[in-house]
């Protein structure tokens, strides 16, 4: 796995963990360039199938992160966000994906230091985890 | 016909040029689909630049735009008005944030630019996608309903009224005026609580712009923000509320005595009755439940005793529920509180020993308008020697699991006017840990504790107990210090706490705003929300929301009045959202998983086409709909699944 650099999709509901992200570039904190935001107004918007897709795409790792329990904008996305981040990681057994490719965490407006850490570790874990060839003509299924 | 994109690059001053090759990204961005123009410029924000870009969408006919620069939390709104400025719909434009999430975050500059050209992409992509969404604008309704007529009702419904707003208030009880009317004095002042609101009373119920209906309650609520429909059922008085002179000939005249609620079972009052001397609207009611006329067919004591003859345009028996039904364009909900009245009394002996009482018996005690004439006299109609206040009663977890904020301050309060009217009086105040918040309260605690008062701390309120001696009951628990603690006291007064009005989560249904883990309306956020529901529209003053006092109530009101007066215009129509879901007939197989995702309620099930429907003035474009629908029919517009795809394929690629 040597120089292996995974790929990142990170879905960031807009109130919090963006807020997050852009204090973190506000303050100049580094974060690996491997994770790529999409922004989403509310983590409850995660529909399960832009995880699979972004697996299916090429990504090795895929990070939903949004505001902390009780802290939601629109009052309990995040909720419906843990719920199908816990029925997701099933689904993704099943279908031979670590479900610790994908990851759910809070991040508060405030936490730029959590979210450089969230997506430095995120990045770290899936060197070592290895790539997801889920993707092209050949692919080996899972690592 | 293929779009036609515009790609703007902005410098940022050096913010962006000094960490992304921008040439190079340019010469990326030129090479993507759809791309026609890509202009590189020193800072795209300034007033000039934006003038520049509505030019430039116009002359290139442009009709999207990427403008990839900072975040789209700091600049979207200035990029959406030059998307208008140019002939553009504002919803034509995605922003990259390649300052924020690339040049600021990407010390290699290569690795930088290229993480821009991926954000570029993606910006890309999704613009293809994009639809324009229109501005929409409703008509409105800028009248209000207050629910509940206590001082935090009353004066949300001064407030609106004062504006030449109509207020219909409308109240469960046959009075206004709430539980502070039971009050004689209250604090921080010590004012007589009727002799305080008797001017809003008054103003209240002759102000033409405001309809107060008693003996009132909510049915049914439909439609939503800027145009509710209300039905209220105003129950029947018996008593015509235009023709009767409020003269009183009739209690006397009536046979039945049953115990009076307002007096907290303390005193008796006829089966036509005012709640209390002095309640306003000055007209009596029949109590159907016990008069004789309905129970055993026939008496008409108060009719014969009416000195204007008690015919049946003064009291009529045959008066039946009115229904109407208010058109309105916001609700305040002002529904207050009800007393502690739980597992807690029980423990101290509430119930058991007739000489237990409530802080709201007391409070009827000692009004002079009470069942006692304001002397403070134990049921067997003589004065106690000795008084023991008890505190925090039912804040135990698992009882009503929070303070009431108010109780320690009132309890102080108590006990002083005890021995205002009784020097003799011994009475000792039981306490844990105070709750004195404000600038007034630390006050009334230094007045109480220079007086010839017993304060004793306990370690545990939740741990006292009440038991009776012969002469005498027993007030028993542990100081801090872990040793036992005796209280011998005639009379016992219970502290109790303010729990949820009654009837909360029914008018919660009807409205369809949610309530908190208490069974109080939730604000729409504890602390930057704290007037406003979940639900737009519905307004929270009070206790609806918690425990208050009266300053707090009454400043609720006003702010509740305040968010209506702001929000609807006479003349103006309401905007709404455009970013907001909409839900496919043909594509909704009507399952409903979206109506228990939906924190808005904005998600109703439309029984006779079968399907879900998304009213436009609820929802807030969270999305989460959309990301449960199994049938792909719920869209969260400007964030599709389309539109999402390709931003994701845009990065992936």
């Amino acid at each position: 796995m040597n120089g292996f650099e995974p790929r990142v999709v990170a879905f960031l509901c807009n109130w919090c963990s963006y807020s997050a992200a852009d204090a973190a570039g506000s303050a100049r904190k580094p974060h690996p360039p491997n994770v790529t935001v999409i922004r989403l107004m509310c983590s409850g918007r995660m529909d399960p199938q832009l995880v699979l897709q972004a697996f299916a795409a090429g990504a090795d790792g895929v990070l939903v992160l949004g505001c902390h329990p009780g802290d939601c904008h629109y009052r309990e996305g995040n909720y419906k966000a843990r719920r199908r981040h816990a029925l997701l990681g099933r689904l993704l057994r099943q279908l031979g994906i670590p479900p610790n490719r994908l990851v759910l965490d809070w991040v508060g407006a405030t936490e730029s230091d959590k979210f450089v850490e969230v997506t430095t570790r995120m990045v770290e874990d899936l060197r070592a985890l290895g790539p997801l060839r889920g993707n092209g003509p050949g692919a080996q299924g899972v690592a | 016909m293929p779009a036609r994109i515009g790609v703007y690059l902005c410098e940022c001053g050096s913010n962006v040029a000094e960490g992304i090759d921008l040439e190079r990204l340019a010469a990326f961005a030129a090479g993507l689909e759809d791309v026609v123009a890509v202009v590189r410029h020193p800072l795209l924000c300034g007033e000039a630049a934006c003038a520049m870009l509505a030019d430039e969408i116009r002359a290139r006919g442009l009709d999207r735009l990427v403008v990839a620069a900072c975040s789209p939390k700091e600049h979207e709104p200035t990029f959406r008005r030059v998307c208008v400025a140019g002939g553009l719909n504002p919803h034509m434009l995605q922003l990259a944030n390649i300052r924020e999430l690339a040049g600021w975050v990407t010390p290699d500059k290569a690795r930088a630019t290229a993480k821009a050209e991926t954000y570029v992409r993606a910006a890309v992509r999704r613009v293809r996608r994009h639809e324009p969404l229109e501005t929409r604008e409703i008509d409105i309704v800028t009248d209000a309903l207050v629910i509940g007529a206590g001082v935090a009702g009353i004066e949300a419904a001064l407030t609106l009224a004062q504006k030449g707003r109509t207020a219909f208030v409308v109240e469960r009880e046959p009075y206004v005026g709430g539980k502070v009317m039971k009050c004689d004095e209250v604090f921080p002042n010590l004012e007589c609580a009727s002799c305080m609101l008797e001017p809003k009373l008054d103003a209240v119920l002759h102000d033409e712009r405001i309809r107060v209906l008693t003996n009132a309650e909510v049915e049914s609520v439909r439609g939503d923000y800027g145009n509710f429909l209300v039905k209220v059922r105003r129950k029947a008085r018996y008593v015509n509320m235009q023709n009767c002179i409020g003269c009183g000939a009739c209690y006397p005249a009536c046979p039945v005595e049953v115990a009076s609620e307002f007096d907290e079972g303390l005193g008796r009052r006829k089966a036509i009755y005012v709640p209390f001397r002095g309640s306003l609207p000055n007209v009596p009611i029949i109590d159907r439940e016990h008069c004789l006329h309905f129970t055993d067919a026939g008496c008409t004591a108060c009719r014969d005793g009416c000195p204007l003859g008690g015919g049946a345009e003064f009291i009529d028996f045959d008066e039946q529920d009115e229904l109407l039904e208010l058109k309105v364009g916001a609700i305040i909900v002002a529904t207050g509180f009800e007393p502690y009245s739980g597992a807690a009394l029980r423990r101290l002996g509430f119930g058991r020993y007739p000489d237990v009482y409530t802080t709201v018996q007391l409070e009827r005690l000692l009004n002079p308008g009470g069942p006692s004439g304001g002397k403070v006299v134990k049921r067997d109609g003589r004065p106690p020697r000795s008084v023991c206040l008890v505190p925090c009663v039912g804040r135990e977890p698992g009882e009503l699991g929070y303070c009431s904020a108010v109780c320690c301050q009132n309890s102080l309060k108590l006990a002083h006017l005890l021995q205002q009217r009784a020097p003799e009086l011994e009475v000792s105040l039981v306490h844990a840990d105070w709750c004195l918040p404000g600038k007034r309260a630390q006050r009334i605690y230094d007045a109480a504790a220079r007086e010839r008062l017993r304060m004793i701390r306990v370690a545990d309120p939740a741990a006292l107990q009440v038991s009776d001696a012969p002469g005498t009951l027993l007030v028993e628990g542990l100081d801090p210090a872990g040793r036992p603690r005796q209280i011998e006291a005639d009379m016992v007064v219970l502290a109790v706490g303010m729990r949820p009005s009654a009837g909360s989560a029914e008018l919660a249904a009807r409205l369809r705003a949610p309530l908190d883990e208490d069974g109080f309306f939730r604000e729409e956020h504890a602390s930057t929300g704290p007037v406003s529901s979940a639900l737009q529209g519905v307004y929270l003053a009070g206790c609806a929301s918690g425990p208050r006092d009266i300053a707090a109530a009454v400043a609720g009101g006003a702010g509740a009045a305040g968010k209506v007066l702001s929000g609807l215009l006479p003349g103006q129509k309401l905007r709404l959202e455009s970013a907001v879901s909409v839900i496919d007939p043909d594509r909704c197989g009507g399952c409903r998983t979206c109506l228990g995702q939906c924190p808005y309620q904005a998600i109703s099930f439309d029984a006779e086409r079968g399907v879900c429907v998304v009213s436009d003035v609820l929802c807030k474009g969270c999305g989460t709909c959309d990301a449960s629908c199994p049938a792909g029919a719920a869209t969260a517009r400007h964030f599709t699944t389309a539109q999402l795809v390709a931003e994701l394929l845009g990065v992936l690629e």
